[in-house]
């Protein structure tokens, strides 16, 4: 018998160990909220159970997903994770693995974002289901992303084919206590990769053969597979069917009102494929059907198509719910009550009071802090437009023209870089985005003969999503690389350095061709030798009686540890505050008026 | 507990300790035999962007499966580790609800690029919530002489103290 304990973990944790569970043997991931701790999570599983997992820390998810196909097709139990938008860069090897199918259990952990709460997108990735073709299951609790990890590994194998689990920003940083297994024997698995052309050479006939083995695989898990839940009034003529967290709202928010005996709920563990038959029985007698979902409605939409001939009843769905943001709880129980005719209760509440949304900053002594500071400089003077890209340099919103998605800032700067006459323009983007896609981009630049200036802010990490190592980590040649690949000149400057940096940036304004500034300067909450190194010698010190209120230090390099200590918000009486500061001396280097002293420590 | 299930809301901005904090409140309703549900949301910021957890604290002899989502108007404590913080969800709470808040601002880092003219956000709490506490726990936590008693453990001994939470100040020294 296993032996099983009580933990208390968040989703993220409870599904490095449902697969540690599940005999996993390889994970490939790309970092990225609101699923960046299973990596994590599972390394110290691995290191605490001496498990041997094999980790792939990939540079992109397009790689994640192939690694972890290579790996599943030499029968290996694997897990790959991203974040939703990352399943964009994966979605061209996935349209491909339902059809070669796998050999070890493969699972592909995606973290959605409804609200995006730690995104630049609520891009709902439902849609890429059908498409792939392979069965979802939806957690709504933290002990189901335990459960279902388990399970979605032995699905996989069963039916040779990857299995997604989605889990909401919601639901993946919260913590509840799970029940878990703590005594494992691993399978010893012997992994070899079988050649089979039939399967691995998807193109022509072979393509259309696998296609159709693939379609007949996903209609015999819609008949066999049972992945639901049913409350409440089986005899109730209005029935409502969620998915995810749905479910845990619509049942506390029937049981608020009282309305157990008037309701029947079904919630679909397995979002797809659809158990038509499951649906057909709910859906009988039913005068109604709701289906309450977050996002674009996608369960709402399968089961219209797949049923639409059996559906005898009224269906509504997003006609009542929007397709934006989280699913609101206020919006569900306003419902309820119309529907039932149940008086609303007056609120007494707390009157709102508006207060303005937190801007993004950059960390006092942050490289990006330096070298914002430099661009922005050169470019104000010449309005000109600077490219952002995701990551720690594009936190405070208002330093890049955009903020969109990894690598936009390289990729559309050298687009308006061929067609603009006039305006100036840079791209931007971390050394995380560059070897995520950034150089691939870079190298078309140099193919099509492009006059850019692209900026590689090296802060020797992926910073954003908990500091995960980057080839930048540990020793890269740059100069080499950039080379390599054409770049037609490579800059190095100090973020910690700006007029220097602005210097540099001016001179190779009127020149042409392919030009890279590597901005080196590690990140401050990952070990950064320079501050490390001044932080207990050296203090700042404004001088008021020099300080010309240029505001440069203040509005300009905007450093958080830089204060106005005034009480009239038209005056400036800027302090450093010591507790702060991390002794970066870039408040000092640009200061105009010569006001900010860097002292010894006595 | 109010209904049988006590909605808390943690705030504060990163760096702060808010998932610090909401560790420790599961941690004690776990242990207490309650249920928690809840969910935390950090952003994409390293620091000084807003952070929050929801906590929903119920008898689990009551309630089957509850969501994370507090109702809105239904906070009954907020817990603030930075009063611009609190400020903000003052509108989801109950009239009655108790609030508790580390006086400590944190500059929203709006007044340096806009003539906006910010009001006091300690002064609003004052005047909205009905007997709110309002410390500089970090000059507190300065003062004390056992180093254990960081600001979390001091704003929570408080809500302990002040009945806002369900929990002994003794429940409290297990845990940390």
């Amino acid at each position: 018998m296993m032996h099983r304990e009580t933990a208390l973990v968040n989703a993220n944790q409870a599904i490095s160990w449902g697969a540690m569970s599940a005999g996993v043997n390889f994970m490939s991931h790309y970092p990225g909220s609101p699923v960046n701790f299973i990596e994590p999570s599972l390394k110290s599983l691995d290191a605490r159970f001496n498990t041997s997992i094999k980790f792939n820390d990939s540079l992109n998810e397009h790689v994640a997903a192939l690694s972890a196909a290579g790996a599943s097709f030499c029968g290996a139990r694997t897990l790959c994770v991203m974040k939703h938008v990352g399943l964009n860069i994966a979605a061209d090897p996935f349209n491909y693995l339902g059809y070669t199918g796998v050999n070890g259990g493969m699972v592909i952990v995606v973290g959605t974002d409804p609200g995006a709460n730690s995104s630049t997108g609520e891009e709902d990735v439902h849609w890429y289901v059908p498409q792939f073709n392979f069965p979802l299951l939806e957690p709504t609790t933290i002990q189901e992303c335990y459960d279902f990890t388990r399970d979605a590994f032995s699905l996989s194998e069963k039916y040779e084919i990857p299995v997604l689990l989605f889990v909401p920003g919601r639901l993946a940083y919260n913590v509840s206590k799970v029940e878990v297994e703590v005594e494992f024997q691993h399978e010893q698995r012997e992994f070899y990769f079988h050649k089979d052309d039939e399967r691995y050479i998807n193109v022509g006939r072979r393509a259309v053969a696998n296609h159709k083995k693939l379609v007949q695989k996903i209609d015999a898990i819609g008949q066999d597979e049972k992945w639901i839940k049913r409350r409440f009034n089986s005899e109730a003529t209005i029935g409502i069917i969620t998915r995810g967290l749905a479910y845990s709202m619509v049942y506390e928010c029937v049981e608020e009102l009282q309305l157990q005996n008037k309701i029947h709920l079904l919630n679909l563990d397995l979002v797809y494929p659809i158990n038509t038959q499951i649906l057909k029985e709910f859906t009988a007698g039913k005068s109604d059907i709701i289906f309450i979902e977050d996002q674009d409605g996608f369960m709402e939409n399968q089961v219209k198509m797949t049923c639409f001939n059996d559906l005898k009843c009224r269906v509504r769905g997003k006609d009542l719910f929007p397709s934006y943001g989280e699913l609101s709880r206020e919006c569900i129980i306003e419902f309820l009550r119309d529907e039932f005719d149940i008086q609303k209760n007056s609120i007494q509440s707390i009157p709102e009071i508006s207060v303005p949304e937190r801007l993004g900053s950059f960390c006092e002594g942050c490289p990006h802090t330096g070298s914002f500071f430099a661009i922005d400089t050169v470019m104000k003077e010449l309005d000109g437009i600077i490219g952002g890209d995701i990551g720690c340099s594009s936190l405070p919103p208002f330093r890049a023209d955009w903020l969109l998605c990894m690598n936009a800032g390289i990729g559309i700067s050298q687009g308006m870089a061929q067609v603009l006459k006039s305006q100036p323009i840079i791209s931007t983007g971390g050394d995380g985005s560059f070897f995520h896609g950034g150089a691939l981009s870079l190298m078309s630049a140099v193919q099509n003969n492009i006059n850019l200036i692209h900026m590689v802010f090296d802060n020797s990490t992926v910073a954003m999503t908990g500091h995960q190592e980057s080839p930048t980590t540990n020793e890269f040649d740059h100069h080499s690389f950039l080379k390599a690949i054409g770049v037609d000149k490579v800059i190095d400057v100090s973020p910690y350095n700006p007029m220097d940096f602005i210097e540099k940036f001016k001179s190779e304004l009127g020149h042409s061709g392919v030009r890279v500034f590597w901005v080196k300067g590690a990140c401050v909450l990952a070990g950064n030798e320079f501050i490390e190194d001044r932080r207990e010698r050296l203090y700042p010190e404004i001088d008021s009686s020099k300080c010309g209120d240029c505001t440069k230090c203040y509005e300009d390099l905007a450093c958080p540890a830089i204060i106005n200590l005034s009480e009239h918000s038209a005056s400036l009486d800027l302090k450093i505050d010591l507790e702060r500061c991390v002794r970066c001396g870039v408040c000092h280097e640009i200061c105009p008026n010569g006001a900010i002293t860097i002292h010894e420590t006595q | 507990m109010k209904g049988s299930i006590l909605n808390i809301i943690v705030c504060g901005t990163g760096g702060r300790g808010v998932q610090h904090l909401s560790k420790l409140i599961r941690l004690l309703a776990l242990r207490k035999g309650f249920g928690c549900e809840g969910a935390s949301f950090k952003g994409g910021a390293q620091r000084m962007g807003t952070v929050y957890s929801e906590l929903r604290i119920f008898d689990t002899d009551k309630f089957e499966l509850i969501s994370s989502h507090i109702p809105m108007g239904e906070v009954h404590v907020i817990i603030g580790l930075e009063p611009w913080e609190a400020l903000r969800f003052s509108g989801r709470c109950s009239q009655d609800a108790k609030v508790i808040v580390n006086t400590d601002i944190e500059s929203l880092f709006i007044e340096r690029f806009m003539d906006e003219t910010l009001s006091n956000p300690i002064e609003m709490l004052a005047s909205i919530f009905k007997n709110p506490i309002l410390k500089n726990y970090n000059d507190i936590a300065l003062d004390t002489t056992d180093a254990r008693r960081s600001v979390n453990v001091l704003i929570l001994e408080d809500a302990i103290t002040e009945g806002a939470l369900p929990f002994t100040l003794e429940e409290l020294k297990k845990v940390y």
